[in-house]
């Protein structure tokens, strides 16, 4: 095929696609997230404004949990929120749902947040603050832990084995890396991945089972 | 460092967000070729969303309005030039975009034709898109260039106008925090040469941000959202296109 055709055969493809997305513009009630993103990925404010509402309690409840200052929290979730405005059009529903997906940028902005924040201070007490967290007198992670026992999160975590609960909080709530788990916990960096991915698969069926 | 091939453990610390930023890359690099892990990743990063929606805390009100503050034109509204190079800008990677290779962009500037005017025979005669340009240029050359893990590229340049155009097809996607980079590799070493998200079905077709003199090679990584000033992940194709 000359590179000219080619070329017009590509365009008429991503007109096909954005056509398609403009068709379901409007009610967005009952729209799924994915249908969603994809009329914020083509620009429809409305589709946003209906994509907050279903997500930014999802997104905050992330960054609150790594976060744990309830104003950097706030922040970092409307950085979140942005970047989802501005790159919708990237999400791919074959590689996941909508929901992971922004559950992702959401945990990574916080992380990255939380590690750039560690970095410039005593890393030792930082360590020691997250082990300390269930009796941090923090009222928004107080209310954070309080929710996790009517959502679930804490049921789901509960379902672990001590040392996989354990490695995961320290990853996921408190951004460290698993080389990081591995010193503060004084364990082996393989026995710290295989207890990561074994705490997930475990959790999954905890969650796969009350979330349909 | 070698990685052994589906890693599933790794694939877990990656979904967590566990992994140090010089792994990070590597794996992400490592996701790029292999759908094994990329669907390990695809389950893990599922669970994490389940539990997120558990977790869901309802914000303080007045987030929604700072947020929609925040929010400017849609890059797919009209000229979202401006919001696109903020981002970039404000996440200090660094990297450069120049106003004739924004690939959101000129994706989003077509999106927003096609929602307006709905005639796609106004976008497909627009002669003034720099990829058509060299696409029609009389010295216009194409050559493959290829590697293990990107067997499908292409590169069209022409030499007068100095430019060149980069397309492939079946390229693995990214994540949602990843892009693809171009590099152009002179004697200086790598210069940042453009970013792209391929599309749904994998192929890409992009201007190359950055002049082709005799010599200079492309070069292709995945690096993390917003680019990166020297390539971090590993180098998918390196080939010569002079």
């Amino acid at each position: 095929m000359a590179p000219a055709l080619r070329h017009t055969v590509v365009r008429v493809g991503r007109l096909a696609t954005v056509c398609g997305r403009v068709r379901t513009v409007d009610r967005h009630g009952g729209d799924s997230l994915e249908a969603l993103l994809a009329n914020v990925a083509s620009g429809d404010p409305t589709a946003f404004d209906a994509l907050y509402d279903r997500i930014a309690g999802v997104v905050f409840g992330v960054v609150v949990r790594v976060v744990r200052d309830p104003s950097l929290s706030e922040e970092v979730s409307q950085e979140v929120l942005v970047d989802v405005w501005n790159h919708a059009s990237r999400f791919d529903p074959a590689q996941g749902s909508a929901r992971a997906w922004i559950a992702t940028i959401a945990h990574r902005r916080a992380v990255d947040g939380v590690r750039s924040t560690q970095s410039s201070r005593n890393r030792a007490d930082v360590y020691g603050r997250a082990l300390a967290f269930t009796t941090e007198p923090d009222p928004v992670a107080d209310s954070a832990v309080r929710d996790d026992e009517h959502s679930g999160v804490r049921s789901a975590l509960d379902a672990l084995t001590p040392p996989q609960r354990e490695v995961i909080e320290l990853a996921y709530f408190h951004g460290l890396t698993y080389r990081e788990v591995a010193d503060r916990l004084a364990t082996p960096l393989g026995t710290v991945k295989s207890r990561m991915r074994e705490g997930l698969r475990r959790m999954r069926s905890t969650l796969g089972d009350a979330d349909g | 460092m070698q990685m052994a091939d589906h890693d599933t453990d790794l694939a877990a610390a990656y979904a967590l967000d566990a992994l140090p930023d010089d792994e990070r890359n590597l794996f992400e690099a490592h996701l790029a070729s292999c759908a094994e892990c990329r669907t390990a990743v695809a389950v893990f990063t599922d669970d994490l969303g389940m539990l997120a929606e558990r977790g869901a805390i309802t914000p303080p009100p007045a987030m929604r309005a700072a947020t929609f503050g925040r929010i400017g034109p849609h890059p797919a509204a009209g000229d979202g030039t401006a919001t696109v190079a903020e981002t970039v800008k404000r996440r200090g990677r660094g990297a450069r975009l120049r106003p004739r290779t924004r690939v959101l962009v000129r994706v989003a500037a077509v999106a927003a034709v096609a929602a307006v005017v709905v005639g796609a025979v106004v976008v497909m005669n627009n002669d003034t898109d720099p990829v058509d340009r060299v696409l029609a240029a009389p010295d216009a050359t194409t050559m493959p260039v290829g590697s293990e893990r990107i067997p499908s590229g292409e590169v069209t340049i022409s030499r007068q106008l100095m430019q060149g155009v980069f397309r492939a097809s079946g390229l693995p996607p990214v994540s949602a925090v990843q892009t693809y980079q171009l590099w152009l590799i002179g004697e200086g070493g790598a210069v940042p040469a453009g970013l792209f998200v391929p599309d749904a079905g994998g192929s890409v077709e992009v201007l190359i941000d950055g002049d082709i003199v005799p010599g200079v090679m492309l070069g292709l990584t995945v690096e993390p959202s917003g680019g990166s000033p020297a390539p971090t992940g590993d180098i998918l194709l390196a080939a010569p296109i002079t």
